[in-house]
Order: structure tokens, then C-alpha cells, then sequence
């Protein structure tokens, strides 16, 4: 168990001193998520809220599948992207593979379905009440349904956040069309998988409590400022 | 189908509101509302009245455009209720309704009443103070609404509608959870609403207010808008004797439905069957009395029967001649615990 012991210690000392590697993961990480995440709620959000608010055909089974995209393994959407991303791909004269925009391109396809089918459950869950005392105040139908998404805009949040969470911790969509490149695509998680492998668990261990230092501070942001019940 | 107005008529009373002809609402085949004829005049304020489950909600959502009727004719101002959502959108903002159990959007008691304000495209100046001030809650504008009391939420409600000023309101139970104090204060507003040349139609299981704020009191019983309005009305208290519960009033202990607690019932005048002799019969409620009054009504006649407390009871011509009655005949009244409507404050409460 020493080992384990002085890989804390030594990822200590990475993290006191900002060795430049672990900053550099970091950084990509966090520019890689919150861009994805930020596009992902622009996409996500507004299908989960149509879903959850409006009657149209091929509501049910857009449900189902919004469901069942949630579960999507990561490395099947790594496996798509590079599909469409590789020089034969559909989309490979962009050449974009092995950069953080191809990056971004896949792993805002694996979290849009995640916040869209959250976002319907929190829509689903609002107070009825909501739209129609929006309407009975004068309110259009547009704007009574724009109501109850600003109601229940803490909940949608709590989601947008989770799918932060789910990003920043992802490892196969990364790892696939990012090809872990220093500086470039090398984020924390692909510097921990690569590291690991070369036996250097201190630098894993360092990028790992950035890790659970960024979900904590994003759960703990979210406690703090979303209101109480 | 009005009783008539008890205060002077307005120049604009001759304006109908809204006009319904054979309108029906269903939900999943059951019918829940059924009226015949209803026309509701500008200016006036109307009661409606009722036990639960009567259809007094779903007919205030049919006249506030956020139900469409399963069937029938409904006009607003004249001009028949579009079948477009644009459309109804228009006429919403000349309509509000308050609900029984008010819903508050989750910000600032003064930007749950700009809402309103915002949607009519009206501006804030001095309206919000004003609206609360007419709740007795002023100075409550910056207070988080998530905050407030259950009265306190149905008097805010009632502030926002006040706000918006639409020519139309709505109320379903304006004071069922407002404390006895405010009680008073909410009447006079919708006593100024009328006396402003408002419209108001307002649900109540409070006969008394029914009665005392309003020009018209409607009584709907299972989704249909009865004949007689709330006759036979009786008020006292329920009690159980040997399993049997009754209700006891004036003299009278009448046989009502089992698990029932009413505080006031009413008979219906149809349900009543008037004999000489005291009826065999698996109805209970059986009374002897004389008649006091007789009078003629649509083809059918009406008698007022003394048992200790009038009752009236609506008969066919053909049993009052064969019967041979009169005033002063002596005659047993009859009534099954299904010709009693139970209006009570304590069910409609339980049931918010």
C-alpha cells in the first residue's frame, strides 16, 4: 500500500506546484465540457421541453427514444463520430478529427439526448396550475409554456449541470476522435487512462481530485443557489 | 333563469355577456356539465352554487375559453367563442379567472401581479400598489410569493386579476381559504367589482354570501343548472342514531346518505311526492303537514307544505287534481335521501 501513499503524496506536489501537464488536461477538459454542454442545452433543452409540453404525433415513441439515447455506451458515440468524422466520413472534409472541435462535435451528440430527456421529465413534473393561470392572466400559449420552463428553470439547471458532470468525467468519445494528443486533446481523463497505463499513478490521482473537486464545486454551486422547496 | 335583480338595473344591463345553448363537457365520455340555456348579462354578479362534483369549476374554465365545450353554443359579447387558439387568445385577456387554490408564480409578490400586467401590455405605474392595497396586503410587492399563507396566496390572486381590470371575473371559492378577518374585505371588492359595471361570476358553498353579494344565484347540481334555486333550504346538523345518519334542522330529522356530515342541505322540490296517506315505501323521510300555499309554475304546480318548516314541492297537474288538494289539506311529504343535495363548507374544504 505505499505506493498508493506516495502517489497522494506526489500528486500533491503536482497539483501545489501547477505542473503544467496537469493544467494543460485540465484546461481542455473544462473548455471541451462546458462548450459541449453549453450546445447540448441549446439543442437538448428546447426537445425536452417541446416533448414534455406539446401533443404531436410520434410524441410517445420521440419519448422512448430520448430514453433510451440516455444510455448510450460513450464509445458507441465515439465510434459514430469518428465515422462521420474520419477522411472517408461523411462529414471528413471538415478535418476535423483528433482536435478539440471534433471533440465538442461528439460529445455534445452523446449528452443532447440526456438533457433533453431530463428537461422533459422536469417539464413533465411542473404544476399544471402554471400555464393555466399564465393563460388566465392574459398570457399567449407561447408564453404560458416559456412560464412554466422560467418556473421550473432550477430543475432544468439541476440537468444542464448533470450533463456537465457526465462530460467532464468522459473518457470514450474523447479519447476516440480526440486521439488524447498532448496539449491539444489530452484531457484529465485520457491523461489518467494513459498514465495509469505508463504505471504513473500520481498523475492519475492528481487529475482525479481535480476531478471530484470539480463535480463537488458544480453540485455544491448548484445546492447554494438553486432555492429550497 | 335569473332570479331578478335586486339592485337597480345599470344602462348597460341589457347587454348579454355570455350566452350558452345546449353545452356539454365531457371528460372521457362522463358528462360532467349539461345546460340548457344560460345568458349571463353584463354588469351583473352571479352566484353559482352547488355540491361538489356539480360542474361549478369546469363551467367557470368553459367561460374563462381554457375549456372548450364537447358540445353546444357558446357566445361572448354577441359574437360566438372562435374555434381558433389566436382567437380564444383574445378573448382570454378580456376574462380572468381566479381559481380555488390559486397558483403563484415562484418570484415576487409584485412580479406575479406585473405578469398580468405585462401580458395586457399595461404599465405597472401605481397598479400594483393599487391592487394590493384593494387586498388589504399593502406593501407586500417585494416579498418572495412562495412565502405566503394559503389566504394570503388567494387574496395576491385576487390582487393580480384586480390588476389587469378585465371586463370579466371569475372567482372559483374567493374566500374558501381566506381567514374569517379577510373575509369581509374580498366581498367588498367584488361588491365594488359590481357596483363598477363589472361582470363577475363567482362559485361559493357559502349560501349566505351567495345571497347577500350577488343579483342572481344559480344552483348546479350534477352538471345541470336546477329549476329552483337552492328551495328548501335547510340548515343543522348531521348526526348518527342505531347507524342511520340524519340530519337534524327546525324540528325536522331527515334521513341522508351514510358517511354525509352536511351543514346545510336542500330538497329538491321535484324529488317530493305529496299523499294523503303516509306513503309504503322504502323512503324514510316521511312528514306529516299541511298545505299553505298553492301556486301554478310552468304547467306543473307548486305547493308549500307547513311540517313544522315549509317545504315546498313541485307536482304534476294531474296529481294535484287527483289528490284533490288545497290549502289547508293535510298531506304527508315524502322524500328519499336521493332528492338531498348536501352543501357543506367542511366537504368543499377537504375536497380543495
Amino acid at each position: 500500500m505505499m505506493f498508493l501513499s506516495d502517489a497522494l503524496v506526489s500528486a500533491g506536489h503536482l497539483l501545489w506546484t501547477l505542473d503544467p501537464r496537469v493544467v494543460a488536461a485540465a484546461a481542455v477538459s473544462l473548455k471541451v465540457a462546458l462548450v459541449s454542454t453549453v450546445l447540448a442545452a441549446a439543442l437538448g433543452v428546447p426537445v425536452g421541453f417541446a416533448v414534455a409540453a406539446r401533443d404531436f404525433r410520434g410524441r410517445r415513441a420521440l419519448q422512448v427514444t430520448l430514453n433510451t439515447l440516455t444510455a448510450l455506451p460513450t464509445v458507441v458515440v465515439g465510434l459514430l463520430a469518428y465515422a462521420l468524422l474520419s477522411r472517408r466520413g461523411l462529414l471528413g472534409v471538415w478535418g476535423l478529427l483528433y482536435t478539440q472541435s471534433a471533440m465538442v462535435f461528439g460529445e455534445t451528440i452523446l449528452v443532447t439526448p440526456l438533457l433533453a430527456a431530463l428537461t422533459m421529465g422536469v417539464i413533465s413534473g411542473a404544476d399544471p396550475r402554471v400555464e393555466q393561470t399564465a393563460l388566465t392572466l392574459g398570457a399567449s400559449r407561447l408564453a404560458a409554456a416559456f412560464t412554466v420552463l422560467a418556473e421550473m428553470r432550477w430543475g432544468v439547471l439541476v440537468a444542464v449541470a448533470a450533463g456537465f458532470g457526465r462530460l467532464i468525467s468522459e473518457l470514450g468519445v474523447a479519447l476516440m476522435v480526440g486521439g488524447n494528443i498532448r496539449d491539444a486533446t489530452r484531457t484529465m481523463t485520457t491523461a489518467i487512462a494513459l498514465e495509469t497505463s505508463k504505471g504513473d499513478f500520481a498523475f492519475g490521482f492528481a487529475l482525479g481530485l481535480i476531478l471530484l473537486t470539480l463535480a463537488l464545486g458544480v453540485n455544491l454551486g448548484v445546492a447554494i443557489f438553486a432555492p429550497r422547496r | 333563469m335569473m332570479r331578478s335583480a335586486q339592485r337597480p338595473p345599470s344602462a348597460t344591463v341589457n347587454e348579454i355577456v355570455y350566452n350558452i345553448s345546449d353545452l356539454r363537457v365531457e371528460f372521457g365520455g362522463r358528462r360532467v356539465l349539461d345546460i340548457g340555456a344560460l345568458s349571463i348579462p353584463r354588469g351583473r354578479i352571479i352566484a353559482v352554487v352547488g355540491p361538489n362534483g356539480a360542474g361549478k369549476t369546469t363551467l367557470l374554465q368553459v367561460l374563462s375559453f381554457l375549456r372548450l365545450p364537447t358540445a353546444g353554443h357558446l357566445e361572448f359579447g354577441g359574437q360566438p367563442v372562435p374555434c381558433t387558439e389566436r382567437q380564444r387568445a383574445a378573448l382570454r385577456r378580456k376574462v380572468t379567472l381566479v381559481t380555488q387554490s390559486p397558483l403563484l408564480f415562484r418570484r415576487s409578490v409584485g412580479a406575479n401581479i406585473a405578469y398580468g400586467l405585462r401580458a395586457h401590455g399595461l404599465p405597472r405605474a401605481g397598479r400594483i400598489d393599487a391592487a394590493l392595497s384593494a387586498v388589504g396586503l399593502t406593501g407586500f410587492g417585494p416579498r418572495p410569493a412562495w412565502r405566503l399563507s394559503g389566504g394570503e396566496t388567494q387574496r395576491v390572486a385576487i390582487a393580480r386579476a384586480l390588476a389587469i381590470d378585465p371586463a370579466v371575473y371569475l372567482f372559483d371559492e374567493p374566500t374558501s381559504s381566506v381567514d374569517r378577518e379577510h373575509v369581509g374585505s374580498i366581498e367588498r371588492v367584488i361588491a365594488q367589482l359590481g357596483a363598477a359595471g363589472k361582470t363577475v361570476v363567482l362559485t361559493t358553498h357559502n349560501l349566505d354570501q351567495a345571497y347577500r353579494l350577488t343579483d342572481s344565484v344559480l344552483s348546479l347540481v350534477g352538471g345541470g343548472l336546477t329549476s329552483f334555486p337552492l328551495i328548501n333550504l335547510l340548515r343543522g346538523t348531521a348526526e348518527t342514531l342505531a347507524g342511520t345518519n340524519y340530519f337534524c334542522c327546525e324540528g325536522l330529522r331527515i334521513e341522508i346518505a351514510n358517511g354525509a356530515a352536511p351543514s346545510a342541505i336542500v330538497v329538491d322540490p321535484e324529488g317530493i311526492v305529496i299523499s294523503r296517506e303516509p306513503l309504503q315505501s322504502s323512503a324514510r323521510n316521511c312528514f306529516a303537514g299541511k298545505i299553505i300555499k298553492v301556486e301554478s309554475d310552468r304547467g306543473a304546480i307548486v305547493l308549500t307544505v307547513n311540517c313544522g318548516r315549509a317545504l315546498v314541492a313541485r307536482i304534476t297537474r294531474h296529481s294535484y287534481t287527483e289528490l284533490n288538494l288545497n290549502v289547508g289539506t293535510p298531506v304527508y311529504v315524502t322524500f328519499t335521501s336521493t332528492a338531498i343535495h348536501s352543501l357543506d363548507d367542511a366537504a368543499a374544504s377537504a375536497s380543495a
